[in-house]
């Protein structure tokens, strides 16, 4: 796939993505962790920073 | 990822913050991520793949941000994106109440990214002691009041947000396998995913990822798009249209069909 096809596909619900600030957090709901899965329910306590990224992202 | 790389470097030994990497490339597959996340020393924190865009869609989070960080609170509100990880808000932070010995700060810190393989891991390196048990003991007493609590959270989300549930009760599994709860959170997504909401949701993932997606990642010119997955999709929709996944999977085709076509978006 081009390179620039890519990021595109990720945004499939932008469009209608209300602004979140001072709501709940949204569950991680992915089929594919690498690494133990995290639930925000569990690390409530601590601030937890999400970190975005495609193989796009620059180096 | 310079920017990520410097960010990281200056709270890897912050025990109230909480990692979580997103990867957004759709036509990535697991070996693939895991490559980058070597290259580039995205680690020791989990990273989930949003493979259909969900999640960035429901964090409002663009396509075009490349490097996009969202911060959320120790009351789980979201305060909203940032350019990086400088100024995050204070919190208590999940160990506040437990000492943690010399020596054992890679462990807490992986107890704070709910990394507890890792955190055995680096336990057991540890000689042993008076204050590591007592550690120990509470580390697995945090877990231990966490599981029994989230359970009954999750058979109450079922019955509400039966999809919600199954993907959490999924991911329980596989994070507290050793937890007394475990079994009940695997029943629970068996039976969850019986439902019909959840077992069309979950076919109409697994369909795309066979036969749409495959052919998605091949089509670079609009005649191949046209030719190729045009077909594959209209039957698609026919099928699984009024699914939320087949939802967004209009909105990602949508886009993808514009970006083909040279239209910004």
């Amino acid at each position: 796939m081009r390179a620039h096809v890519l990021p595109v596909l990720t945004a499939a619900l932008l469009m209608s993505a209300a602004c979140l600030a001072d709501s709940d957090a949204p569950p991680l709901a992915g089929s594919t962790w690498i690494g133990t899965p995290v639930s925000l329910n569990a690390v409530r306590g601590n601030t937890v920073v999400l970190i975005f990224w495609n193989y796009d992202t620059p180096c | 990822m310079a920017r990520l790389a410097k960010d990281l470097e200056a709270h890897k030994a912050d025990l109230n913050l909480t990692i979580v990497g997103i990867n957004t490339t759709l036509g990535a597959n697991e070996k693939g991520i895991r490559k980058e996340i070597e290259d580039h020393k995205l680690k020791p924190f989990a990273t989930v793949h949003d493979r259909t865009g969900v999640i960035c869609g429901e964090y409002g989070v663009k396509w075009k941000d490349l490097y996009t960080i969202v911060v959320v609170d120790a009351d789980g509100k979201v305060l909203g994106k940032k350019p990086n990880m400088d100024d995050l808000p204070a919190a208590k932070g999940v160990l506040a109440d437990v000492k943690v010995p010399s020596g054992a700060e890679a462990a807490a810190r992986m107890f704070s990214l709910q990394q507890f393989g890792l955190m055995e891991q680096e336990l057991v390196k540890l000689p042993p002691s008076a204050d590591l048990k007592a550690f120990r003991e509470a580390l697995k007493k945090k877990i231990d009041d966490y599981t029994s609590k989230r359970l009954p959270q999750l058979t109450a989300m079922g019955e509400t947000n039966p999809l919600t549930a199954y993907h959490e009760a999924a991911a329980f599994v596989t994070a507290f396998p050793a937890s007394k709860e475990a079994s009940a959170a695997r029943s629970l997504a068996s039976r969850l995913s019986s439902k019909p909401e959840v077992k069309k949701e979950t076919e109409a993932e697994t369909a795309y990822n066979m036969v749409v997606a495959p052919e998605v990642v091949k089509a670079t010119t609009l005649a191949v798009y046209d030719k190729k997955v045009k077909p594959l999709l209209d039957g698609y929709m026919t099928r699984y249209g009024d699914t939320k996944f087949g939802g967004a999977v209009k909105a990602m085709h949508e886009v993808i069909l514009n970006s083909l076509k040279g239209i910004k978006t």
